[in-house]
């Protein structure tokens, strides 16, 4: 199960986002780590010291391409331009597969940066799976979409967060990209049990799981990336690993980053839940590795 | 509604400038209470109203967009202070929302903003617009692509009709002002790494830097990559001249004539700083074949 | 006539610093080849007597999918966004590789 159409096969273990500040570690360290997850704007630019030190990762290191502005959920059509510069870094990384938001983020040609939340409703659906397909078309890799953290709900909304979910991958015929802390968060908002979310996902179309730390505030919780994994988190990801099997899974820290051994140390616990994994576990080196064929 | 006419009205709502406290105004454009507007397509739950729930996209959205620009003009906004600097970066994003889908190119209508806004720099705006231009040909040397510069097979087939252009990542400035020792003395006090370990918890701070004055000069200036690293290099009006006439797309037959159009300069002596202008840019790579 | 003289020399002047900078900067790469790191094309900088300024980079790692903005109404004003970029980081140290 964890090896499936929608992460091309790949069976990939415990990761972690590519930041900037632990560059010059990993290129000198050379740290034994499973993979890593890139933002794919960040190396959209015409050449430098990212993309020098993205082929010098992509030497030592397997690379997965994660995006924060498709907007799979926008109403209007996408942006070529955007596309076909994707297109070229997947070429560069050979990203198995690649993720994007289950959001919107732009409309008449103005753009937000952030995650905003859809109405889940029958419409919705249709538009959001109708760009999926067009992406995963265009860029002939397989999309796993990714639910969002969110803070507001909507009138308009049909359905369950969950069931918007499951609807739109199986309409796009696409996998998903869990992300338990974003479930966790946005069940703190919104009063809904988190387990419940966990338990009705299609467990058949998770090509990968994210891990996060969150703020919690006097009346909300957002979505910060700035703490190690908390215990509720944990829970889901235990629940979610026995569902859907021991999928490739990733730590993301974008705010307050610690040491790099301080990150990869709080990704590696996630192998406590895993049935093959024990907390010390470090991966295999890169040439003792050995990929499911498709 | 339609999936459209909702996401219009929420990037409406989301989008719209803070108050002053940097919190979600109260009044629309039109007088109208948004409270109520937003209401009619946002639930409220048992902790948050309609609105103060929406308030939070709101202020996520500024506080990004103001982070995102702001780190690119560390010197502009060390030479205005943060107030001032604050308000011009409101007042551009006003007028300037994200058209890309990068946030890299947010701040790239700044500088010519800036020019048209003297209402925030008070007394220095020549010297802010320089900083600014300077800090966003910083940004754009950093990452733009670097071709292949000329090489022996290039220069075999070159002619006095052929075209040459100059790397994408190679900017070219005629500032007012000596700008680069503003915006160095403020790098040089920025620090190297910013990591937060759990054992030292204490972040390095960047110190008050105090920023040399210069005077009004005519500097020209090329701002360009080198080995991944961005470098600035003054060069003579001659060399400006010749190498914007190479950027314009102009024949190397027209190219040496621009450098010295209005010089008093002896044949001899063109030749020699025309050589020497070659010299330069071809041991730096600045030179590429024309991709047209 | 002098004019066309003029002309001629100017370009003559181009083609042989195009030539001369080509084959030093060709040069230079060869060297870097073949010795330590530590006489690299750097070289070539320093050699034409104009120190190179060498500005730090803040972080261009700016897209992210993180919240941010965070804190209750009360607390909420121009400090909540200071120091919560979305990259707060220097990524302009060369890797020592």
């Amino acid at each position: 199960m964890p090896a499936n159409r929608f992460n091309a096969f790949t069976d990939y273990g415990v990761g972690i986002g590519l930041r900037v500040p632990h560059y010059d570690h990993i290129l000198s360290q050379k740290p034994v780590v499973d993979w890593f997850e890139i933002i794919s704007e960040n190396y959209m630019v015409g050449g430098g010291h990212a993309l020098k030190v993205l082929d010098q990762i992509l030497d030592q290191y397997r690379v997965v391409q994660h995006g924060v502005s498709m907007y799979f959920g926008s109403a209007q059509p996408l942006n070529r331009e955007h596309l076909r510069r994707l297109k070229e870094l997947t070429k560069r990384t050979n990203t198995p597969w690649l993720s994007d938001h289950l959001c919107w983020g732009s409309v008449d040609g103005r753009y937000t940066h952030d995650l905003l939340p859809l109405p889940y409703t029958f419409e919705a659906i249709r538009a959001t799976a109708a760009r999926i397909r067009e992406v995963q078309d265009f860029l002939e890799i397989p999309i796993a979409v990714e639910n969002v953290s969110s803070y507001a709900e909507f009138h308009e909304s049909e359905m369950t967060e969950w069931e918007f979910l499951n609807e739109v991958v199986h309409a796009a015929d696409c996998g998903i990209l869990l992300d338990v802390n974003n479930i966790y968060v946005s069940s703190q908002n919104h009063g809904f049990d988190p387990m419940e979310y966990v338990n009705a996902v299609a467990p058949d179309r998770v090509a990968q799981i994210h891990i996060a730390g969150h703020s919690k505030f006097e009346r909300y919780t957002l979505d910060t990336h700035d703490h190690p994994v908390l215990d509720p988190v944990w829970k889901l990801y235990a629940r979610a690993i026995e569902r859907v099997g021991p999928t490739a899974t990733l730590l993301e820290w974008d705010d307050n980053i610690p040491t790099f051994d301080e990150v990869h140390a709080e990704a590696l616990k996630a192998n406590r839940y895993r049935p093959e994994g024990n907390a010390d576990a470090l991966p295999l080196p890169m040439e003792e590795r050995e990929e499911v064929e498709a | 509604m339609t999936l459209l006419e909702f996401q219009r009205r929420m990037a409406e709502d989301v989008s719209r400038p803070l108050t002053a406290g940097f919190m979600m105004q109260e009044v629309g454009p039109d007088g109208s209470s948004v409270a109520e507007s937003v209401a009619n397509y946002v639930k409220p739950n048992g902790r948050l109203s309609s609105f103060e729930r929406l308030e939070i996209y709101n202020r996520q959205y500024w506080f990004r967009l103001i982070a995102a620009v702001s780190e690119d003009f560390p010197a502009l906004n060390a030479m205005l202070g943060p107030k001032r600097f604050d308000e011009l970066i409101l007042n551009y994003l006003e007028e300037n929302p994200s058209t890309s889908f990068n946030l890299r190119d947010l701040g790239a209508q700044l500088p010519s903003w800036l020019e048209d806004h003297p209402e925030f720099t008070g007394a220095h705006l020549d010297l802010a617009v320089d900083v600014a231009r300077l800090e966003w040909a910083y940004i754009e040397a950093f990452d733009r692509a670097a071709m292949p510069p000329l090489d022996e097979t290039d220069l075999a087939a070159l002619q006095p009709t052929s075209v040459l252009a100059l790397q994408p990542h190679l900017q070219l400035l005629a500032l007012r002002y000596a700008a680069e020792k503003v915006v160095l003395a403020v790098h040089k006090n920025k620090p190297d790494v910013d990591i937060v370990s759990s054992a030292v918890i204490e972040r390095k701070t960047s110190r008050q830097v105090r920023l040399p004055k210069p005077r009004r000069s005519l500097t020209y200036l090329v701002v360009h990559r080198y080995q991944n690293s961005v470098y600035y290099r003054r060069i003579d009006r001659g060399a400006f001249l010749l190498l914007s006439a190479i950027r314009e797309g102009k024949p190397l037959a027209i190219v040496v004539d621009k450098a010295f159009c209005q010089s008093g300069l002896l044949p001899s002596a063109r030749a020699k700083k025309i050589r020497q202008y070659f010299v330069h840019a071809a041991e730096l790579g600045w030179l590429i074949a024309n991709p047209a | 006539m002098k004019s066309t003289t003029v002309h001629n020399l100017a370009l003559a002047a181009a083609f042989a610093g195009l030539l001369g900078g080509t084959s030093a900067r060709l040069n230079a790469q060869t060297t870097a080849q073949n010795s330590a790191p530590s006489a690299n094309a750097g070289l070539i900088l320093v050699a034409q007597n104009q120190a190179p300024a060498l500005p730090k980079h803040s972080c261009k790692g700016k897209n992210d999918c993180k919240g941010q903005g965070g804190g209750d109404a009360k607390h909420a004003g121009k400090n909540s966004c200071k120091g919560k970029g979305a990259c707060a980081t220097d990524g302009s140290k060369t890797p020592k590789v």
